[in-house]
Formats: C-alpha cells, structure tokens, sequence
C-alpha cells in the first residue's frame, strides 16, 4: 500500500516542495526515514506513532518506509511529522488516498495528537502556493503569520483528528481568514521623539540620516540620551510596502521569531545586540543556515550600542553585509543568502571612562587610553560611517521644561516626501536613496556650483577635512536638500553637511 | 672635544646627583680633572659634597669609561648631537638657572635666536579650546620669528609645537627620556618636523625610558631655557603648574590663559592668574607683551567683514562663550540647519572652532 503527500522543506528564505511517500509492506514491523533527513526528522517517527495512536487510530504493524522526495537535498524541521502522519494513515486505508490531492500538510505533532507551531510557515506556504497548491493544512498557531500572502487556502487545525474527520466524515474546517491584513498597516512606535528633552540638533542630523538610510556614529558621553534616540530612528524611517513587510516577516519565520502574539512583521525592527555577540548570532549561520542579527534588521535599524566594547573581529564582519546588502553563508547544509539591508546606528563613549570632554565630570583616562578606545575601530568601518555626531548630555533646566519637540509623526512624514523625490530620482539606477551614491553617480546627480566648490576646497583647507570625507558629505548635502525637497544642491547644504562630519576635525585629535 | 666623553661619564656615573656633579665640577673646574684626579684628592673633595650614597663614591673612583663610550658610540649611530655646559652653543639662559644640566643631547640644531624663545606648556588632556589658543599662541610667536619651547606630550604641547611649525617658525621640544625615543609614540611624524625646524632636547642619554620621575627635572629645562613661559589651559592636577613654578624661581614672566571659573580644565591657569601669573586675554596681548607690535584693535574690522547672518552668530558666540548648537538656535531663534550652515562658513573664514560638539570664537 502506498500514499503520497506534498509538503514543503526551508532552503534560505525560500522553501522547496517536497513529497512524502510511504509505502506499507509486509514485515516486521518498523518505521524508516529516508530522503537525507536530519535528526529532526528521523525522531519524527515517535512521535508519529504517539500521535496516530494517542488520536485513536491504530498504528499500522507493517514495515513501513518513508522516502522525501527529491532525495538528494538535506531535510531539516518538524514541519514533517504531520506530512508523514498523514502519509502513514492515508497508505494504511484510513484516510482515502485521492481525497488528499491538491492539498500540502505542514505541522509538528506532540504525543498527544496536538499539532504544534513550526518556524518557517511563511516561506513554506509561499513555496507551495507559488507550485499551485491550492490548500494548505497548517497549525493553528502559524495561520495568522501565513495569512498575509492570498491566493490560497490556508485550514488551520489543532488536532490530528480533525484532518481525518474533515475528510472522512466531512467536518467542516473553515479557511482562515486574516485578522491581521488590516493591522499589517504600519502604526507608529511607542516611542516618539517628542519625549526627548533638548538635541534639536540631533533630531535634525538623525531626521537626515533616516532620509536616506546614511550610516552614522554617535558620541557623547554616558547619560547624554544616544541609546534613547537611536531607539526612535526606526519609528521616523518611512512605512514598509507590502513586499517588504512580506520579505521582513519571511526573515523571523525563518529565524522562529514569531508566534501568536506577534504573528507578523509590519514595521521597521530596531535591533540592538549586546557586544558578547557571536559572529554566527550576527550574521546568521549554523549546520541549516538561520538569519542573524544583520538579516533580522532587514529594512530596519541595526544598533550597536558602545561600540569599542565589540570584538574587533565581529565589527570587521558587518562590512561585507553592509556593502552588499546581503550576506551569503555556506555550510554543509547549503549554501544561502539572506537579505540585510539595514540602516547603522552606532553609539560610543569619547573614552573609556566615558567623560573625556565633558563641561562637568573629569575623565580619569589617560590621553594614550582616549586614543587607543578610538582606535578601536578600524579605519574600514569608518569608511562606512556616513555621519558622526557629538552629543552632549542636556542641561537640567531643558529636562524639566515642558516638552514642545517635534514628533516623530511630522519628522516621518518629511523623511517620506524625501524618500519619494530619492525613488523618483534613481528611477533608472540599480539604487534607491544617497547613501547608495557611488562616486560616478554622485557626478551624475550631485552637481554643485562654483561658489559651493570654493566652499568645499576652503573647509578641506581650513578645517583639514580628510580626503574621504569628500564624497560623504555631497551624499549628506544631497539628502538635506531632499528633505527641503529642493533639486539643486545648495551652499548651505554642503556647509551644514560638512558640520555631521565631527571625526574629520583636527582638534578632536593630537 | 675630546673632554666630551668626561662630561658624559661624570653626568651618567650611577647614584650620583646633578648637584654634587655641578659642586664637583666648581671644585675641579672640569670634569677631567676630576677624572684624572688621584684617590686622595677625590675623598678630600666629597668632603664639600651633599651627602652621598657609597656606591657614588666608589663608582666615580672605579673610574670606568664604558657607559660613557656607549652612550658616544649610540649617538653616532643615531645623529644625537651633544653640548656640554662649557660649549658656547650652551642655551646662555640655562647658565643662570640653579641646577644646569652639565650635557644636553640633541637633536636637529640649536641657534642663538632661540635664546628669545618663548615656552608653552598646558595639560595632556586639553580641551579643543585650550588645543585652539595654544596652536594659535604658537603660530603667532611663529609669525614674529621666535622660537616655541615645549614638551611634546599630548594636548596642549603638541598643539604649540603645531602652532609654531604651521607658521612656519622654529621649535624645540624637551623630553623626559632619551632623545631617540619617541614618547607619545604617536607623535612620529611631529618629532621628525620638529627636529627639522628645530631641535629634540634631553638631558637624559639616548635610550633612557620616559619614567615619571624624569618629567619635573624635564620642566625645569623648558623654563629654564625661555625667556619667557605661557600656560594655556591647566587643571588643577597638570604637571604644568610644576613648570610654572619653576619658571617664578627662575626668575620668569608666567603668562597664564584665563577660563571660566566653572571649567574644570581651567582651574590651574585661573589659580596661576591669582597667584599673579599675567593674564593673557587675546592672542595678540603676546605680541604686545614682548613688545613686538603696538596693539591694534582688529574688532570693528571683523564684523564688517560677516554678512548679517554671520554676525548674528558671531555675536550670539560672544554672548554664550563655547556653547552648543542648541543653544545657538535658542539663541538666535534660527534653525539648526541655518546655525550649522553659518557656523561652517565662519569656521572656513577662521572666526570660530568646533570639536566635540563645542562651538566657539576663535579669534
């Protein structure tokens, strides 16, 4: 006796279909996996005789082999066990063979029958519907998550039986309709810039970064609120497109970050790992490669809160994901790319006591011990550093006074208009906003006029601006004029530009 | 010349201080005399001296050339020059301090102007501007063709020695430690431009390490061989008030930048001004001071010379003092696009500075 099932099988952020065959014959009595399957798999099968048995049905006593097909890619997950169940009870006349065409099964099984959450429902029923699956059997508690994507027909269940008794005795299970199509609208953060106290000036530089995506650096020393604003950076980047927000949520499916109470990604992630992290936590790997940090802030902000405080060795890792806006890791189990294209939010202490140029503390550091926290991080990573900022902390008298700052609803609503005039812009370039700028684009669209090019050669002269710094600061004029929503880059928007630029400045040094 | 060698084994003999050297060398006349002076005489002589460690007496009786020859051999090798307190390229106004180093090792060149010298000398860790007034002081002393004295360390040391050698002038940087060594070592390249336009100064033979011990008797060579010495920014701990003092026992007029008396990097220079240090109030009071220039008001000029929006600035700057962006909009009333773009400009023009997040007027 033999049965076939579809389900589906992770590669990266996509996934593939895969095709259960069991086959009954006579024998003693036992249950093989084949088809390259991983440990996850192979233990499936105790808990599929649990489940089939403990659902009141009886096991079949034959020798029973289970084949995933095709059988030379390596299968990880528990999204399986259902599959195989139904595999084993459709081949041993339970359920009639024919009835399960056209339908794809994914969910792992407890003892007791339960089928339970799996990571990765997104991609896979993306995968399956995309092979023309028109109905998919999936646990209760992925349904909302997989709801997104339309044009299919998602039945959510709990129990094994229910699968049986829908369709030997034809119990109704109704497909899943989405709560979460209309909240899949961005809402704004909980946290609004209107709670910061003073750094009008931050706001603004922080308001021209998220205009464009610019890379920047804060210093200040502790107490002077980086970590406070960095966290709202994300809630003034403008909403994701619905195929963002699909890509994102595709992100955590993998990665097993979503559950019940946040079944889907509909905003941009601020992500704030703690300096002991691994290489493999950040830029995602393992035997069956997962996303890292650098994927998970896909579209969003990636914060590195007291920089110096990282292995050198994980700093020199973000680079190659942050040029190429992916990261590709090859392991045994496959070779995969993952999106990672996120905007870098760094934050440092001047030195490492923290108050080295502060008005009111004595730093205790000695000047070989400020340079060499500076030193710190490598001339590279710099490199891709589009904007650093001085913070100092606020004077008590603006703390207690009444807050009349700007929310991050009307600085979000000028990053967006500003990021259109980008989109509109790079049309026909592979790019989409300045900071993407690569020097034969900033010829192109970057002109400046004379008066500004005196400008520029006189602040290189007069303020020793490093050679470097040149192309970062016609990006950031680009992205101040943008945000005025005005063509042509102006002088004062170079000069303003060349005031984000805090780490080119000879006294901060000798 | 070939006595050298006798000035640099009485000056490197092992627990023998600069004092008795200096008492021995008023007995005998020179050092080799002492030298070849006969055992008896030698202990009749110690007589006079300070009292004395044992192994002095009989490390000097040893007689034992080798350290001397080394330290000859090793400035060979390395292009360190030496002058001996007999020699008339001797900086002439060391003679008058109490205790004159009997050999100075160099390197670069020494000159007679440099006997009009004048010292800067301020803390390591300087604000950006405490570095601004001491690169300024330096590049004006520059200007009028006199010589800055300094010690090279981080902060404000460095920026004089900047200061002086973007103007183009000469300087000369005294070290705590051997003249081949470079401490801070990231101070490389300021060494090598230093020996170049002018002279790297020790008292202590090459290869001796920068210990902290040897930093005050450093100091007392950079007061003792300027005419005159200004502290431009010093708490309350900097080892520049020690050079101060040793400048007021020498004899010399300590200039002395004033702060606010709430910055706690400015407390020492503040003190020194109580204490009767003369307050330096603009860059151009030096000029003034050395009677190089009649001093001429440059005010009205300036302003004449900002748009309307510049002056705006510029005089809300004067208002505040070093202050942030912040306060300049508040101030103001401008945007903090209109106060960044403004400030660039007026930085470009050389009216004011920032670091760190600091905006003031540096003129």
């Amino acid at each position: 006796m033999f049965a076939k099932v579809i389900s589906g099988s992770l590669n990266g952020l996509d996934s593939e279909v895969i095709t259960v065959e069991v086959d009954l014959a006579n024998g003693l009595p036992s249950l093989q996996v084949v088809g390259l399957p991983d440990l996850s798999v192979r233990e499936s099968k105790e808990r599929i005789r649990a489940a089939i048995s403990n659902s009141g049905y009886k096991f079949p006593a034959k020798r029973i082999t289970v084949n995933l097909s095709p059988a030379n890619t390596r299968k990880e997950g528990t999204q399986f066990d259902l599959p195989i169940a139904i595999g084993i009870l459709a081949a041993s006349g339970i359920i009639k063979l024919d009835l399960c065409e056209g339908y794809a099964f994914i969910g792992e099984l407890s003892l007791d029958g339960k089928i339970r959450h799996v990571k990765g429902a997104l991609p896979l029923v993306m995968g399956l519907r995309n092979k023309g699956i028109k109905g998919i059997f999936l646990p209760m508690a992925n349904a909302e998550e997989a709801s997104v994507i339309d044009r299919v027909r998602l039945y959510p269940v709990r129990y094994l039986s229910e699968i049986t008794e829908f369709f030997m005795r034809g119990i109704v299970i109704e497909p899943y309709e989405s709560k979460t199509i209309g909240k899949f609208e961005s809402t704004l953060l909980s946290e609004d810039f209107a709670e910061v106290s003073g750094q009008e000036a931050i706001k603004r530089a922080l308001q021209i970064a998220a205009s464009a995506s610019h890379n920047l650096l804060m210093i200040g020393p502790p107490g002077s609120g980086k970590t406070m604003m960095a966290r709202r950076i994300a809630g003034i980047l403008p909403g994701l497109t619905y195929e963002e927000k699909l890509e994102v949520t595709k992100i955590y499916s993998v990665a097993g970050e979503l559950d019940s109470q946040r079944p889907v990604i509909s905003q941009r992630q601020f992500r704030a790992p703690h300096h002991t992290i691994t290489q493999t936590a950040l830029v995602g790997g393992g035997r069956n490669p997962k996303p890292g940090e650098v994927s998970l802030s896909h579209y969003g902000v990636l914060f590195f809160d007291e920089l110096p405080e990282f292995n050198r060795n994980i700093l020199e890792l973000l680079r190659q994901p942050m040029e190429d806006e992916k990261i590709t890791i090859a392991r045994a189990g496959g070779i995969v790319t993952f999106p990672s294209k996120f905007m870098f939010v760094a934050s440092m202490n001047p030195c490492p006591c923290g108050y080295y140029g502060d008005a009111t503390h004595e730093c205790t550091c000695s000047m070989s011990q400020v340079r060499n926290y500076m030193a710190k991080i490598s001339g590279p990573l710099f490199d891709r550093l589009d904007m650093h900022l001085e913070i100092s902390p606020v004077q008590y008298q603006e703390l207690t006074r009444e807050h009349s700052g700007r929310t991050s609803f009307d600085m979000r609503k000028e990053v967006e208009s500003a990021r259109q005039i980008q989109i509109d812009r790079y049309q026909k370039e592979t790019i989409s906003y300045n900071s993407q700028l690569t020097p034969a684009l900033i010829r192109k669209y970057c002109g400046i006029d004379r008066e500004t090019r005196d400008l520029l050669e006189n602040a290189f002269e007069r303020l020793a601006l490093s050679a470097r710094a040149y192309n970062k600061i016609i990006k950031l004029a680009r992205s101040i004029a943008d945000l005025e929503g005005v063509e042509g880059i102006k002088l004062k928007h170079v000069a303003e530009a060349i005031q984000y630029r805090s780490l080119d400045k000879k006294y901060r040094g000798i | 010349m070939n006595d050298v060698i006798y000035d640099l084994w009485l000056t490197s003999i092992e627990g023998f201080g600069l004092r008795n050297q200096l008492k021995l060398l008023e007995i005998f006349g020179c050092s080799r005399r002492i030298f070849e002076g006969s055992k008896d005489i030698l202990l009749e002589a110690f007589q006079n001296l300070d009292r004395m460690e044992k192994r002095a007496a009989t490390n000097i009786l040893r007689k034992d050339l080798s350290t001397a020859q080394l330290i000859i051999k090793e400035n060979e090798k390395q292009g360190i020059h030496v002058v001996t307190i007999r020699d008339d390229q001797y900086p002439p106004r060391l003679l008058d301090i109490w205790d004159p180093p009997i050999v100075l090792y160099y390197k670069g060149d020494l000159q007679s102007r440099d006997k009009d010298a004048v010292a800067i000398v301020g803390a390591r860790k300087a604000t950006p501007y405490g570095k601004w007034v001491s690169e300024s002081l330096g590049k004006k002393l520059a200007d009028h063709g006199i010589t800055v004295i300094s010690g090279m360390a981080y902060g404000i040391d460095s920026a004089s020695h900047k200061g002086a050698l973007s103007g183009g002038g000469r300087t000369l940087a005294v070290l705590g430690c051997g003249p081949d060594i470079c401490y801070p070592s990231s101070n490389r390249q300021l060494m090598s431009a230093i020996e170049e336009n002018g002279a790297i100064i020790s008292e202590f033979p090459p290869g001796t390490p920068p210990l902290a011990s040897n930093f005050p008797r450093r100091n007392r060579i950079i007061s003792g061989m300027a005419r005159c010495m200004i502290v431009a920014e010093a708490g309350l701990s900097s080892g520049s008030l020690i050079t101060a003092e040793c400048a007021l026992e020498q004899g010399k007029e300590v200039f002395a930048v004033p702060g606010n008396i709430n910055s706690i990097y400015s407390i020492g220079t503040n003190k020194l001004i109580k204490d009767g240090a003369t307050p330096l109030i603009r860059i151009a009071d030096i000029s003034l001071e050395l009677g190089l220039e009649n001093g001429k008001v440059e005010e009205e000029f300036l302003s004449t010379k900002l748009g309307r929006d510049e002056r705006i600035i510029y005089e809300a700057l004067k208002d505040l003092g070093t202050t942030s962006a912040d306060a300049l909009c508040k101030k103001t009333g401008k945007s903090v696009s209109d106060v960044y773009a403004l400030v660039t400009i007026l930085e470009i023009k050389g009216i004011v500075e920032t670091a760190q997040g600091k905006i003031f007027i540096a003129k």
